[in-house]
């Protein structure tokens, strides 16, 4: 794990920090530029509670504004009383803002505001109220009561009239990130988005251009990750962590980086920042095609319940707390599922529970606790021949192997510290895993098991690969920031570390179709790995409009591998040495006794220069160029003693544009990317492994182009992605990836025009559109193009919301993945083996609908 | 830059997916036939003339394969190490004396990389399956030599009857499917999408080094080929032997058919 992912509350903290300087405060501390709070565009004024006072009383709140300006909370700082605190809320909730925007892109924010109820001038003219958003917190005036000579006057309301005064403080939150690398960094605020339908939290993913998820491996199995050309298998090639957290587990043996990303509850998920490339030098291994960054978050504070119950037996109840009048990183969850899942051979539940607690110690120091836990069991159908399928031998919706499937479990926890002293602000984040997998998954068929001499004769036994991985992760990341003026410009430094150590037990058989017991035994490894890195990222800025972010990183690699199953083989079979059928032998050559097992150990270093220059913004236009080189490192099976640790090393260049322009109160970012990648040794699949193999070089170049448009209405996010993704050596094509990703998320909300017994309900409709063009397939053969709608509809009234989900919408028929290798399913007990490449797929979900009915209470809407 | 990235959206949009990951993936009709010359009579290795009133062999499967023939059988493991690049998996009896092409039940799969090694598996059913009483060879008609003739028939299996004893410390090291599978035959062809495959056998080339005269004769006064390793007679393991011969006997390649 890496830098790629800097802590969300570091950056929370530094964001603050910078925003303090922004706004004129005496803090000599910022971390980032370009940052404008919001700006009040249209005002409620406040109706007093009771009968006007003969003096002004302002109630000092703190707001949270949306993207789309609207206010998504309030939260009274000092009480005058629960009338006019609430008679406050009431108003303050009704404001509207021009989003607060960083490096010129809309964020959501946090600003310290007043509401003002303004007494009468001098006992003449009727008492009237009105609305201070962003004015300083002023020395809190005593509460007073009301007017004696105002009691018999209504209370009008007044026109607008905001304060003048700068805000003291702003702290921008949800969308916290460190300084952005450029076009391709995107931040994405969940916010109405989570509307569309999403499976799980790796769905999210899809927010960010070039993204296209499919599985194979059966629901609880991690995603396989396409991303802007890239094939990231399950996170192997993309950096991915949870509130700082890492979630790659180096030493997996499915996948070196295997990132599962099914412990996220999706509802508990605030932004999450996906960087297409390796340009920030906080990202660290894994990060070859980029970074996933997810924050949590629960804005809607109070005790949420929800239960949903769809079809093929769906059922799933989740519970959701955050504290009322507590940070949105306070909170807890926990959600259980289970399916029988559509077709054959798919059933699955799960379980997850995640909970954070923030504090503070004085002004700057914010601490973080937080842990989750999650454990899953499921089948899978696996990847089904399509001739089988063509021929009606297997319904389309069918398995090969029912024995495929697994099981797995994560437990983590992790304590983070973000302080400032003077200048500098500190972060300290501490973090351990436990993570178990086992996952059974059979490829080929018959195919493998071939006739050694030293075995008893035998005929093929199934290639039903059991793999099983124990991994517990110890680490820590930290960095220190500063900045100064120089040019008549801020200029910033930080410097920060990452330490990650990994045990790993690592343990792959083969079972016999026959008995389901295992008799033979690939892998079992034993491994002790660390990364540990350090970087610096420093922020130039000759002028107003010209930033220079540039940095590196270097990390050592460390491994120590056991491999207890060195020696499958005998050399001279003799009556002295029988061989057997045992897997891990040990062995008499010569009179020479021989182990089974082999240790080896190694250790690299890598330097990986980034930089990103940023022009802007003129006009609303920003522009970027972006450069870096990121790495892969090796799978513990590939260690060979002494023998430096072979990398894969990643290569990528970028040019781009953001438009970002607020419209009152709509606001508009547009990108348009285009990038060229290179690896050294990209991943190839491999079906005789289950998992994918170091191949040879490959560069992707293409086009990405997206747009976020967000209103009080509506909230669109949308990205087409276009790439060709060749070999360096035959300039073929990289099978598997696709050339062309549409992506369009939409949800749509307002108040409905009727209000029984005096509540107005709000409702929303969201749809998620996806298109996948025809996937280059080995052998000059391509994939079936994709086209997929899920949509959403509910109604929220008070407490209470029922929404409607179906996912494929038009029950479109589809293969979700597709893949060309050889694989040997006989029809009949002994038939011929199929030898030759055939079309294998994995089919994706017909339509699907799902009913949800959630309460909230004890805060309301945040 | 904008013309650019217009060229670029209408490449993608208008050619759907640009370029390709190379070869291709095909289905293919496939039929096998005796030689044109089989049914006449022809002399073999030893002087018999020979005249075949019969002759089926029992075809489980064909295989092409990338891999370079050797002469060393470097493994145990019935499936060659190389890339296989086509295969006829249903099985066919083979009339080897008619030159009529008799299709396979079911179509082939094939790339187009070009083949080098071919394989023909002899067998009734499961291929590492040793209790397998299928003739797999089944032969009959006349042989003359100094004037006298005098008929005969043979039929041949490969099962029990073909497992050899191994060592106590390799005991995998002859499987049946070896017995079985006719490997390697030389070939130097490349599947075309639209051709046929075509098996040719020849099965006079079984007999170049049949002696007639080791056969016994039986009491209906046939000349019978012995299909028990252990008590045939040179003869008899001389026909078992040119059935599974890699040369003469089977040739493989496609010739232009309908398209599919």
């Amino acid at each position: 794990m890496s830098f790629a992912s800097v802590p969300l509350r570091a950056r929370r903290f530094c964001r603050a920090l910078s925003v303090v300087i922004a706004c004129g405060t005496t803090s000599s501390l910022a971390s980032a530029a370009d940052v404008v709070p919001p700006t009040l565009v249209q005002d409620a004024a406040p109706l007093w509670p009771g009968s006007p006072a003969d003096h002004d009383v302002v109630v000092p709140v703190l707001l949270t504004v949306r993207v789309d300006g609207s206010v998504a909370r309030v939260e009274v700082v000092e009480s005058r009383g629960a009338d006019y605190d609430r008679a406050a809320s009431v108003a303050a909730a009704e404001w509207r803002f021009r989003a607060a925007t960083r490096d010129g892109v809309p964020v959501a924010a946090r600003i310290r505001a007043e509401v003002r109820f303004t007494a009468p001038p001098a006992a003449t003219a009727p008492s009237q109220s009105s609305a201070a958003p962003a004015a300083p917190v002023p020395p809190a005036p005593p509460p007073a009561a009301p007017a004696p000579q105002a009691a018999a006057t209504p209370p009008p309301v007044a026109p607008a009239s905001p304060a003048p005064a700068a805000p003291v403080e702003v702290v921008v939150e949800g969308t916290l990130q460190p300084p952005s690398r450029g076009a391709s960094d995107y931040t994405t605020p969940i916010a109405e988005l989570k509307r569309v339908p999403r499976k799980n939290a790796s769905d999210l993913l899809k927010l960010a251009p070039g993204v296209y998820l499919t599985n194979e491996g059966g629901e609880g199995h991690a995603e396989r990750i396409y991303l802007r050309g890239f094939d990231a298998r399950e996170g192997q090639d993309v950096e991915a962590s949870v509130d700082g957290i890492p979630i790659n587990e180096s030493g997996n043996l499915h996948g070196n980086g295997f990132a599962d990303l099914h412990f996220i509850i999706p509802e508990l998920v605030h932004s999450l920042r996906v960087l297409e490339g390796p340009f920030d030098p906080r990202q660290g291994n894994y990060a070859v095609a980029g970074s996933a960054d997810y924050e949590t978050g629960l804005t809607e504070r109070g005790l949420s319940a929800k239960l949903t119950g769809g079809s093929y037996g769906t059922e799933r109840a989740l519970v959701l707390y955050g504290p009322p009048g507590q940070s949105m990183h306070t909170y807890a969850g926990a959600e259980l599922y289970k399916t029988d899942g559509f077709g054959q051979n798919r059933d699955a539940r799960h379980a997850a529970a995640m909970g954070q607690y923030e504090a503070r110690s004085g002004k700057h120091t914010v601490f973080h606790l937080n842990g989750a836990a999650y454990t899953d069991d499921y089948h899978s159908a696996g990847l089904v021949r399509a001739d089988d399928v063509a021929s009606g031998r297997i319904g389309f919706y069918g398995t090969e192997d029912p024995r495929q499937g697994g099981d797995g479990s994560r437990l983590q926890a992790a304590a983070d510290v973000q302080t400032r002293a003077g200048d500098f602000g500190f972060y300290q984040q501490f973090f351990a895993i436990r993570r178990g997998m086992r996952l059974r998954e059979n490829f080929t068929g018959f195919l493998l098991d071939t006739q050694e001499a030293i075995q008893a004769p035998h005929a093929q036994r199934g290639d039903l690969f059991d793999s099983h991985v124990d991994e517990t992760t110890l680490g820590a990341r930290g960095f220190a920031r500063t900045e100064g003026r120089a040019l008549g410009q801020k200029q910033e430094l930080e410097v920060g570390y990452f330490a990650r150590g990994d045990h790993v037990d690592a343990l792959r058989e083969r079972v016999a179709a026959a008995t389901g017991v295992p008799y033979k035994k690939d892998t079992d490894l034993h491994s002790d790995l660390a990364d540990i890195g350090i970087y610096a990222d420093a922020a130039l800025r000759p002028s107003r409009t010209l930033t220079l972010r540039a940095g590196a990183r270097a990390d050592l690699f460390s491994y120590d591998v056991l491999d207890a199953c060195a020696v499958q083989d005998v050399s001279l079979p003799s009556s002295s040495s029988p061989p057997g059928d045992a897997s891990c032998l040990d062995q008499e050559r010569g009179g020479a006794h021989r182990e089974p097992d082999q240790r080896s150990s190694t250790a690299s270093t890598k330097l990986m220069p980034r930089a990103a220059l940023l022009l802007g913004p003129f006009s609303n236009f920003m522009f970027s160029l972006a450069w870096g080189q990121g790495v892969r490192s090796i799978d513990p099976s590939y260690v060979t003693q002494d023998v430096k640790t072979p990398f894969a090393s990643v290569e990528s260049e970028e040019g781009g544009v953001v438009f970002a322009r607020s419209f009152d109160a709509l606001s508009l970012v547009a990108r348009s990317v285009f990038f060229r990648t290179h690896v050294d040794r990209d991943l190839v699949f491999s079906e005789t492994q289950g998992r994918s193999v170091l191949g040879g070089g490959t560069t992707r170049t293409g086009w990405t182009g997206a747009v976020r448009l967000t209103n009080a209405l509506i909230d669109e996010n949308a990205n087409v992605t276009l790439v060709r993704s060749a070999f360096d050596d035959t300039h073929l094509l990289v099978p598997y990836v696709p050339d062309i990703v549409v992506r369009s998320d939409t949800a749509l909300g307002a108040d409905l025009p009727f209000s029984p017994f005096g509540h107005t309900p709000h409702g929303s409709l969201a749809v998620g559109a996806s298109y996948v063009g025809r996937r280059a397939l080995p052998y000059g053969e391509r994939s079936d193009t994709i086209f997929t709608l899920d949509g959403s509809a509910a109604v929220r009234y008070r407490a209470f919301e029922l929404t409607l989900a179906v996912t494929n919408l038009l029950d479109t028929r589809y293969r979700l993945a597709e893949y060309d290798f050889v694989s040997n399913f006989p029809a009949t007990p002994g038939a011929a083996p199929t030898l030759v490449p055939a079309r294998h797929f994995a089919a994706g979900a017909p339509r699907m609908l799902f009913l949800s009915l959630s309460a909230t209470f004890g805060a309301g809407d945040s | 830059m904008l013309r650019a990235l217009l060229l670029c959206c209408s490449a993608f949009a208008l050619g759907g997916c640009v370029g390709s990951t190379g070869g291709d993936l095909f289905e293919f009709d496939a039929f096998a036939r005796g030689h044109a010359g089989a049914s006449a009579p022809f002399v073999n290795g030893k002087g018999y003339t020979v005249a075949l009133t019969r002759a089926h062999v029992r075809v489980g499967a064909v295989y092409l394969n990338r891999a370079v023939p050797t002469s060393v059988s470097s493994n145990t493991s019935c499936t060659l190490a190389g890339i296989y690049v086509a295969e006829v998996t249903s099985p066919l009896e083979v009339d080897a004396l008619s030159p009529e092409p008799q299709p396979f039940a079911a179509s082939g799969e094939a790339t187009s990389d070009t083949a080098r090694t071919g394989e023909v598996w002899l067998t009734g059913g499961d291929v590492n399956e040793p209790d397998d009483p299928t003739v797999i060879l089944d032969v009959a008609g006349s042989v003359q030599r100094g004037g006298t003739s005098l008929p005969f028939e043979g039929r041949l299996s490969i099962g029990e009857n073909r497992v050899a004893p191994t060592p106590p410390a390799e005991p995998g090291q002859r499987p049946i499917c070896k017995e079985r599978i006719v490997s390697p035959i030389v070939v130097d062809v490349a599947p075309v999408r639209g051709e046929k495959l075509a098996l040719t056998i020849d099965p006079r080339s079984m007999f170049a080094n049949v002696d007639f005269s080791e056969l016994t004769l039986g009491d209906d006064g046939i000349l019978h080929f012995d299909d028990d390793p252990n008590t045939a007679t040179p003869a008899s393991t001389n026909l078992y032997i040119g059935l599974r011969a890699t040369s003469s006997v089977y040739a493989i390649g496609f010739e232009p058919g309908a398209p599919r």
